[in-house]
């Protein structure tokens, strides 16, 4: 810290007049002092060197949910219940990633997602069960569509090429394969579309993630509430009081569009939940199988 | 007859076709989402969620990391770089001090089946949130690291990544990782891929050296052989500046971290000490002698443009760029002994920042500028301290014997690392920036002292 720099300085003079009078040791000095330099010059090399060893980011897919036996469809039981016989509008097909991930071609096993009353959809050109819950993430984008979604303006086109489910070919390991859907929100490293390659197929599982329309990510809601808690300080004001604000949270956790949706009356209440919103935020990203880019979020606070 | 059927179905389906095309053609259309609104209806509006704020949370995440997979290992070094890999990572997560974390000796007690699909509600049985699974192969001779969280609750998965690279990189890897899940799961930028510069002295020699944030992979960065200090980074992460009596006189010096390239930056005059960049990077601060006084000066990288800041009597030193730029804290012994004081980038208004403690030096800044953290003496001993620069408002965090000195915010503000003699030798430790818990000890061989922690990336 150089507590007392002069001191220090003064003492380093102190030490440099006694270092003339050990010149002639010098001589001797000199040559232990390169054999060492050499060394440290090797010993510091050697502890360089990892810094310019690349690591690679490979992407990695994101695992079934039903791989943990989540029972995904109870709650979509009860969603479609009344399962149009007409055929899901094609334009279903947006189905577009939120990411512009250009080559993922989703290889999905179509059995793998179990929505439960096959619609009676015969002759539909694809499964239902993959391409049904990808719309509801352009769907999701409420009123204000952003950015991520109109970015792909591509949707119309694919109902012509509409194949069932592309099932990639040349993919390595005898799984469906590893789409090159990687975990997205990686922005991280260098995403490498050489996904299976080196790495081989993911002792995980190499389905694509299902996609759950609703939020149930339970570690997500409660950081949500912790971070939020952790900078609520209510002001005095009665008992039996609250507010509601809403807020959205983007892909990357940073939030937009807070405002109250119910006030409590009082306008000192109202602004503390704000700044309470404000000041826990940013969030943490959104969960990389939760494929709306956004998630909008009421919030009661009393 | 299946002709018939065959026409009646794919009728509606080329009408809808056609519809979705025309709209997509026209400009006005709405975007690609609206169509879809049109099939049946989604159970709830998805992406909506309703909660309310209840004041008992838990306040760390319980993050259960069972014993990794480790699959293809042919040899003991493969073996060994896919063990510092999993403790890297596992000591990381904890030292961030977000997480309850329950690791294999925790979980032993638990019926595992290896299967996560079973296993799920056996880890939730214990208090799990997320469940952190790794899994460690080797490939020709690299190791390759695949690294997922879930949700325990959903069955969600949260994460996932795969990395490769040589055993030399297990602990980077590790790191990255670390970071990358915190991120994940906290929001909060992570801080173990950052370095500590500081000085170590052997041998009677003071050289600059560099570790990782956690005291491991300690190296040299200078090779002088003489008196170094002061070490300051950059922002940019890619060299620091600092003092060397390589030349004679003291002056300010500058090394690159990847090449260990070194420059002289300031070294005009009889004395240049203790230099700290302005977040921009253009210019410098540092200590100067003046007709046998210490003043603050400012220059550009290069040492020129040199800009006289402080005209007091007394000793000015030990100057600290505020992180978003506009002031500038140093130590001044005008008021009778030293205490920390602010002032802008040009020198004006000046301004006491420390009033408690009859010596406080060595000020440095978190990150977002809203606090400074320094040396004070209190009862005849140097403890670590830090005030609010608007409320004023100061807290020690240090106790006891050991001259606690020289402190340095990590990247994220959540920790300290600073200077201690508590173990008879200089070394450098860290503590939570909050409250000083979790005291955590980075050095042991040599002398350490001056820690300055790289800034956030």
């Amino acid at each position: 810290m150089a507590r007392d720099a002069v001191d220090r300085v003064l003492a380093e003079r102190g030490h440099a007049a006694e270092r003339s009078r050990r010149a002639e040791m010098a001589a001797l000095g000199v040559a232990a002092v390169l054999h060492l330099g050499v060394v440290a010059v090797a010993f510091g090399l050697a502890h360089f060197k990892p810094h310019q060893e690349p690591i690679e980011f490979i992407s990695a897919q994101i695992v079934p949910a039903q791989a943990l036996g989540v029972e995904k469809p109870r709650k979509r039981a009860e969603a479609p219940p009344a399962p149009t016989p007409e055929p899901p509008e094609p334009a279903a097909e947006p189905a577009p990633e939120p990411e512009p991930e250009p080559p993922a071609p989703e290889p999905v096993k179509p059995a793998a997602k179990p929505v439960p009353p096959p619609v009676p959809t015969g002759p539909l050109p694809r499964p239902k069960g993959w391409n049904d819950p990808l719309p509801t993430a352009p769907a999701a984008v409420p009123a204000k569509p952003t950015a991520p979604a109109p970015a792909k303006p591509t949707p119309p086109t694919p109902p012509a090429a509409k194949p069932p489910t592309p099932a990639k070919p040349g993919n390595s390991g005898g799984a469906p394969g590893p789409g090159a859907e990687a975990a997205k929100g990686t922005e991280a490293g260098p995403r490498g579309s050489a996904a299976g390659t080196a790495a081989g197929t993911s002792p995980f599982g190499d389905r694509i993630a299902s996609i759950d329309p609703d939020f149930t990510y339970g570690y997500y809601i409660e950081q949500l509430l912790r971070q939020i808690d952790a900078k609520w300080t209510p002001p005095q004001a009665g008992t039996n009081i609250r507010t509601i604000v809403r807020f959205r949270i983007l892909r990357r956790g940073d939030i937009d569009q807070l405002d109250v949706a119910e006030s409590s009356g009082l306008n000192a209440f109202d602004l503390a939940a704000l700044r309470a919103v404000q000041n826990a935020s940013p969030f943490p990203p959104l969960p990389a199988s939760y494929r709306n880019p956004t998630l909008n979020v009421t919030l009661i606070v009393r | 007859m299946t002709t018939r059927r065959f026409a009646a179905l794919s009728l509606p389906l080329l009408a809808l076709l056609g519809s979705a095309l025309i709209r997509a053609q026209s400009p006005t259309s709405p975007p690609p989402s609206q169509p879809t609104a049109a099939t049946p209806a989604p159970p709830s509006q998805p992406s909506e969620v309703t909660l309310e704020l209840s004041r008992n949370q838990k306040a760390k995440i319980r993050l259960a990391i069972p014993k990794y997979a480790a699959t293809g290992f042919t040899g003991a070094e493969g073996s060994a770089a896919g063990a510092e890999l999993e403790s890297t990572v596992r000591r990381d997560l904890d030292f961030s001090g977000y997480f309850e974390i329950q690791g294999p000796e925790q979980l032993s007690g638990l019926t595992l089946t290896g299967d996560l699909l079973r296993d799920r509600d056996v880890y939730r049985s214990t208090g799990n949130e997320v469940l952190l699974a790794g899994d460690l192969r080797e490939d020709q001779g690299k190791v390759v690291f695949e690294g997922r969280l879930f949700d325990l609750k959903s069955g969600q998965s949260i994460l996932a990544k795969r990395y490769r690279g040589s055993f030399a990189t297990a602990r980077r890897i590790g790191h990255t990782f670390a970071d990358e899940v915190i991120r994940y799961l906290t929001g909060g930028a992570g801080f173990a891929l950052s370095e500590i510069a500081y000085v170590s002295e052997r041998g009677k020699i003071k050289e600059i050296w560099l570790m990782d944030y956690d005291g491991g992979n300690p190296r040299p960065l200078t090779g002088h052989r003489s008196t170094s200090m002061s070490p300051a980074w950059n922002l940019a992460g890619d060299g620091v500046a600092y003092t060397s009596f390589v030349n004679g006189p003291p002056g300010v010096y500058f090394a690159e971290v990847a090449s260990g390239k070194k420059r002289p930056l300031v070294t005009s005059g009889s004395l240049n000490i203790s230099p700290s960049f302005a977040p921009d990077g253009g210019r410098l601060a540092f200590s100067r002698s003046v007709g046998g006084n210490i003043e603050i000066f400012s220059s550009d990288t290069g040492g020129g443009n040199l800009r006289r800041l402080t005209q007091s009597a007394a000793i000015d030193t030990n100057p600290a760029w505020s992180p978003k730029g506009g002031t500038i804290a140093f130590t001044s012994s005008r008021a009778g002994n030293p205490q920390i004081y602010l002032m802008d980038e040009e020198g004006a208004s000046q301004r006491r920042l420390t009033f408690e403690g009859s010596y406080n030096d060595g000020a440095s800044w978190s990150p977002d500028g809203a606090e400074v953290a320094y040396a004070t003496r209190r009862d005849g001993r140097f403890q670590i301290a830090v005030t609010n620069v608007v409320a004023q408002e100061t807290r020690v965090l240090t106790s006891g014997p050991g001259e606690n000195e020289s402190p340095t915010f990590s990247p994220d503000g959540r920790k300290i690392a600073f200077t201690s003699r508590r173990s008879g030798t200089k070394q450098i430790y860290v503590i939570d920036a909050a409250d000083g818990a979790n005291v955590r000890q980075l050095t042991t061989a040599g002398s350490n002292d001056m820690a300055d922690w790289s800034r956030p990336k």
